[in-house]
Order: C-alpha cells, then sequence, then structure tokens
C-alpha cells in the first residue's frame, strides 16, 4: 500500500497535466466533426434534391399511373419521403449544432 | 380515368413552398402542431387541387413529425407509450373523419365541406384558445414554472377514477395511473379533427393537458407521435390513390425540417406558460381567419343572400393574410424566445464559471499562503 500510494498520487499529477491538453484536443476534434458532419449530411441532402428535380417529371407520371389503376409504385412517395427525413433531418440538426444553436442541457 | 392536376415547379414556387414550410415547421416543432393549416391553402392557392394539396400535406407532416418527435425524444421530452395509443385511436378517427367529410360533399358540395370546416375549426379554437390563453396568463400572474408542474383539477379527478382492466401508467403524468377509455376518444377526437381541419394537436394537446393531466411541453412533445401514426396512416391512403406530389410534399419538407428542429429547441429554453401563450394566441388568431370566411361559405350555400364578387375576393385575401400573420406572429414569439433564452443562459453558464474560477485561485491562494 505505502509503495502503491506515490505511484497513485504521481499518476494523477501527470493525468491532471494531461487532461487540459486531452480536453482541449476532444474538443477541437468534437468541433471539426460537427462542421464535417454538417458539411456531409448537407451534401447529401442536395444530392437527393438533385434527383428529385432530376427526376420529377417521372414522379407525377407514377403518381397519375398510381391513380389510373397500376399500383405496383404507390408506396415511392412514402420510400422518398422517410429517406429524405432522415438524410436532411440530420443535416438539419448538424445545421443548427454547428451555428451554435443548441438545446438547453 | 381522370388526369391528376400537378402543379408546375418554378423558382417562385419552390421559394414560396420553402418558406411556408420553415414557419409552418417552426411553429410546430414549437406547440407540436399548426403549420397545415396556411400549408394547405398556400399550395391551392399556387395551383394544386384541394385533395393533392391535403395528400401533400400529409406526406410531408408524417416524416417531420418523426424527425421532430426523435428530437424531443433527446430532451426526455415524449411520452413514446401515450403518443402511440393515442396514435391508433387517432388513426380510427381519421378514418371516420374523412367519412363525415365525403358524406357531407355528397350531400352539400363544396361549399358544404368549407362551411364544416370552418365552423369546427371556430368553435374548437374558441374553447380551446380562450382557455389555454387564461391558463398561460394565469401561470405568469402566479409565477409558476416548469418545475412546479401543477396537475389541473379536472385531470386529477380524471387520474383517481379507477375503472379495472383499463387502467394503465405513463411517464408523463409522474407514472401515475389513466383508464384507456378516457385517451380512447381524445385520441378519436385528434384524428377527427385531424381528418376535418388537418390540425388535430388542436384538440390532442390541450386535451393531454387538461384531461389526463400531461405538462405542456411534454404534452406538445408527445402530440408530434400522434401526428406521425396519424401522417404516416393518411399518407398511405392518399398514396394509394395516386394523389400525393411528393416534389411538393419534399420541397415543403426541405423548410419545415430547419424550422421544426429550432422549434424543438426552442422549447428547452422557455417557461411553460410561453408555450401556452403561444399556442393560445395562434389558435385565435385562426379562429379570426376563419370567421371573417364564414359569410361566404353561408351566402354559396344560399343561407344568407348573394354577396357581392369583389366583397368575396376581398374577405379571401383577408382571411388567408390573417391565416399567414397567425404563422409569421409565431415564428417571431418563437424565435424571440429562442434568443431571450439562450442569451439568458449563456450569461448564466458563464457566471457560473467565472465564480468556479475564482473558487479554484482562491483554494490556489490559500495553499499557497
Amino acid at each position: 500500500m505505502q509503495k502503491t500510494e506515490p505511484a497513485h498520487s504521481e499518476e494523477a499529477a501527470l493525468e491532471a497535466e494531461q487532461l487540459p491538453t486531452t480536453k482541449g484536443f476532444m474538443a477541437t476534434l468534437k468541433s471539426v466533426n460537427k462542421y464535417r458532419c454538417a458539411a456531409g449530411f448537407g451534401a447529401f441532402s442536395i444530392v437527393l434534391y438533385a434527383f428529385l428535380y432530376f427526376y420529377n417529371t417521372d414522379l407525377t407520371h407514377i403518381a397519375q399511373a398510381t391513380h389510373d389503376g397500376e399500383k405496383t409504385w404507390f408506396f415511392v412517395p412514402i420510400v422518398i419521403a422517410l429517406v429524405f427525413s432522415i438524410i436532411h433531418g440530420s443535416f438539419t440538426s448538424h445545421f443548427w449544432d454547428a451555428l451554435g444553436v443548441k438545446a438547453k442541457s | 380515368m381522370d388526369a391528376i392536376n400537378f402543379i408546375d415547379l418554378n423558382f417562385f414556387t419552390v421559394v414560396i413552398l420553402f418558406v411556408v414550410g420553415f414557419i409552418g415547421g417552426m411553429v410546430s416543432g414549437f406547440i407540436g402542431s399548426g403549420g397545415a393549416f396556411v400549408l394547405t391553402p398556400a399550395m391551392m392557392s399556387l395551383g394544386a387541387s384541394g385533395i393533392v394539396a391535403v395528400a401533400s400535406n400529409m406526406a410531408h407532416k408524417f416524416p417531420k413529425a418523426l424527425v421532430g418527435s426523435i428530437k424531443r425524444h433527446k430532451y426526455g421530452q415524449v411520452d413514446i407509450k401515450l403518443g402511440i395509443i393515442m396514435g391508433v385511436f387517432a388513426e380510427a378517427g381519421v378514418f371516420y373523419g374523412k367519412e363525415v367529410m365525403t358524406g357531407i360533399r355528397a350531400l352539400h358540395g363544396n361549399a358544404g365541406t368549407d362551411l364544416y370546416v370552418s365552423f369546427v375549426f371556430i368553435v374548437v379554437l374558441a374553447i380551446v384558445g380562450t382557455f389555454v390563453l387564461r391558463d398561460g396568463m394565469r401561470m405568469k400572474r402566479e409565477g409558476k414554472h416548469d418545475d412546479e408542474h401543477v396537475t389541473p383539477r379536472f385531470a386529477q379527478w380524471i387520474q383517481s377514477i379507477r375503472i379495472p382492466g383499463t387502467m394503465m401508467r405513463f411517464s408523463s403524468i409522474e407514472n401515475r395511473e389513466v383508464s384507456i377509455l378516457f385517451i380512447a376518444p381524445i385520441g378519436f377526437a385528434t384524428g377527427m379533427l385531424a381528418a376535418s381541419i388537418a390540425v388535430g394537436g388542436f384538440i390532442g394537446v390541450p386535451a393531454m393537458m387538461y384531461i389526463i393531466g400531461v405538462p405542456a411541453i411534454r404534452a406538445t412533445a408527445t402530440e408530434l407521435v400522434v401526428a406521425f401514426i396519424m401522417g404516416l396512416g393518411g399518407t398511405m391512403f392518399y398514396a394509394w390513390e395516386g394523389f400525393v406530389d411528393i416534389r411538393l410534399a419534399m420541397i415543403i419538407l426541405a423548410g419545415s425540417l430547419f424550422g421544426v428542429q429550432l422549434g424543438a429547441i426552442g422549447t428547452t429554453y422557455v417557461k411553460e406558460y410561453t408555450v401556452k401563450y403561444v399556442m393560445g394566441m395562434i389558435m385565435i388568431i385562426v379562429l379570426v381567419s376563419r370567421l371573417i370566411k364564414l359569410p361566404v361559405y353561408l351566402s354559396e350555400l344560399e343561407v344568407i343572400s348573394a354577396l357581392n364578387p369583389a366583397l368575396i375576393d376581398i374577405l379571401d385575401k383577408l382571411s388567408f393574410a390573417t391565416l399567414a400573420f397567425a404563422l409569421i406572429f409565431g415564428m417571431v414569439a418563437i424565435s424571440a424566445a429562442l434568443i431571450k433564452g439562450m442569451m439568458e443562459h449563456r450569461r448564466e453558464t458563464a457566471a457560473e464559471h467565472a465564480i468556479r474560477e475564482y473558487e479554484k485561485d482562491l483554494a490556489v491562494t490559500s495553499a499557497e499562503s
């Protein structure tokens, strides 16, 4: 016990010295990740909306065909809505986070 | 087979839908409902037929509600069990509400359904809006805060009624029990109202607060789960008929997901009475907008003498402007509450940090001496 105590206090001192640096590094990493996440999901979201724009005529044709009795692709709008909500939802969440608008903890 | 009227997308249409979506999203993220009452008329003004506007609105609503409820679940505000149970009964209400609408349309045409919708709006908003606003004012006057949530007397009575075999425990009412027989009609009415005026939360949220005893912030969060279940069911129904214009729905979603996140963040900074204030004010402004439109429907159904076309045009525009004002009011009120709350929070955090630093310095100085 007597031998281990100084070692413990040395470790604690070392930890105390290193802690601010590690904390600072983690904070920097977190803030970089925050912007990267926002940019990544933002880019993904833009790609989805570009697809929506390029295939917008096909989507109205699918809806008209479904209305006319061809029900094979009736679920397409539901799948699109779910995919867009996950990707665009993640982007908007990270977007406000990156701007510093966060919920009160 | 008849052709569905899909509108052409241009820059102007996209910008309008995005902005309206953003504001509508912000209001619904904050008060758990709203937005839809101005989105449907906005889509119709851009050229979409009524049924496509309603169907597309629903298709944007359920993913928005999903994102909003996940976000608020992270803040610990959602009662998933209550939301799912209410959602199931609400789904039944949606289908019954649609039957009522179809029946009225068959008997009295579009003017009949318009009058029915406006009448429901006026009655519900007058009762609920006044009640919520008065309660918010009372809470502010008495200086009550979130952590001092007091279960309303009527809710206490409801919670005290024991009906064997129907009691369920809910986290949002401090793990107390309520009979499912009281939750079923609330869910059903929420769904029926959603099918009639597209804003079921105007009944669901106040009913959760005053009948079940759920705190306002948790009620608005739980309503998002109900809206998701109702929206998903409704979208499947309309998608099966091919009425969903997913392009319109996704453009609105693009704006509303920015808004719903901001609205949800806003709830973590405000007092419970602020949510009630904003909700009550929006309800009263929407009520005024429906009142303005009432003479138009009554004259179309020949209940009163025919109105001058110029007067009808003025009343139409005035009613729509009032709806837009309701949303803009909501956006300004929420933004102001959010900014004020964030600034206060930062000041408090900075003060706490300064005290901690001072205490640390003091400890070092005393150790050295």
